[in-house]
């Protein structure tokens, strides 16, 4: 195997990627806040922002913090915590909303 | 069951990893900081969970469309952003050894740090000439909370990677030096993300209200 291909089998990303990476997020910051401006969008504005959000959070954490590269550990690790702190936003808007 | 144990593999080599035996693959100091970053995720999303349930329930004003101005706001957005790109190429480099290259990354993303709490700062300071203090509504109280604690974070985050820069300046990285900066930037990825769950939910969210 030569350096590349060890480098890659390691979990190691070029630079390239992460640069890549960068750019589309800033991409979808842009379109993020465009959203709201665009009246055809306003009746999904809600569940679009949510998605664009989610796919920027998820972005990060696989790409930045190598989450996609790393043991699967990490993530269980990680998404118990996360799933919670969801949860808890979730059920403190439909209690205060009913 | 294969051990990275006396002799360093590829990705240690790779990651300028300490050498380590734990049954995880993972060194504990980075397993250990994943728990804490759970542990964070639930903080804020309490922090958050309050703020949307008392969403346009303050009884006077300033409201959050009197006071907020969207444009600054995604421009700090941005700066942030760059700094978690500026950040991973700071571990990228630790990693491989290159020095400078980890000093560079460094310096930018605390930077951009700096510059993002001053964004912070002087929109915190234009609310309260507009009357919006802690204790003016609930809006006020749920909002500063908020972002203020976010703000303490990015501040705490920021004096970690000066101390990081001062001490790549001064000390001969030692073998578990890309394993320091990869934790640092973790924390760093993930205050990032908390803003943009922060940015889409506060901000952006009242434009369709």
């Amino acid at each position: 195997m030569d350096a590349k291909a060890e480098r890659a089998a390691a979990g190691h990303v070029p630079v390239r990627t992460y640069v890549l990476v960068g750019l589309f997020l800033a991409a979808m910051t842009a379109v993020e806040v465009a959203v709201p401006y665009v009246g055809f969008l306003r009746p999904v504005m809600v569940p679009l922002l949510l998605l664009l959000g989610a796919i920027k959070f998820a972005t990060v954490g696989a790409y930045f913090m190598h989450l996609k590269f790393d043991p699967r550990v990490l993530t269980w690790v990680f998404v118990p915590g996360l799933a919670l702190g969801v949860l808890v936003v979730v059920a403190m808007v439909i209690v205060m909303a009913a | 069951m294969s051990h990275a144990a006396f002799s360093p593999d590829a990705a240690d080599e790779v990651h300028g990893h300490a050498e380590h035996e734990t049954n995880t693959r993972v060194p504990n100091r980075k397993l250990a900081f994943w728990v804490f970053l759970s542990s964070e995720a639930i903080f804020f999303g309490s922090l958050i969970a309050t703020y949307l349930s008392y969403t346009g329930r303050s009884v006077n004003g300033p409201y959050p469309l009197d006071v907020f101005d969207i444009p600054l706001t995604s421009v700090s957005t941005f700066v942030l952003l760059m700094s978690s790109l500026t950040m991973v190429l700071a571990v990228n480099a630790a990693q491989q050894g290159n020095r400078g290259g980890t000093r560079r990354w460094l310096a930018a993303t605390a930077g951009l740090g700096m510059v993002f709490l001053g964004f912070q700062a002087y929109e915190f300071t234009s609310f309260v000439h507009e009357g919006l203090r802690l204790s003016t509504n609930l809006f006020g109280s749920t909002f500063y909370t908020l972002t203020g604690f976010h703000g303490a974070h990015v501040a705490v985050g920021v004096a970690w990677l000066l101390a990081l820069l001062i001490r790549a300046f001064r000390v001969e990285p030692g073998p578990d030096h890309g394993e320091v900066v990869e934790v640092a930037g973790l924390y760093w990825h993930f205050v990032d993300v908390v803003w943009i769950v922060i940015f889409t939910l506060v901000y952006l969210m009242e434009l369709g209200r």
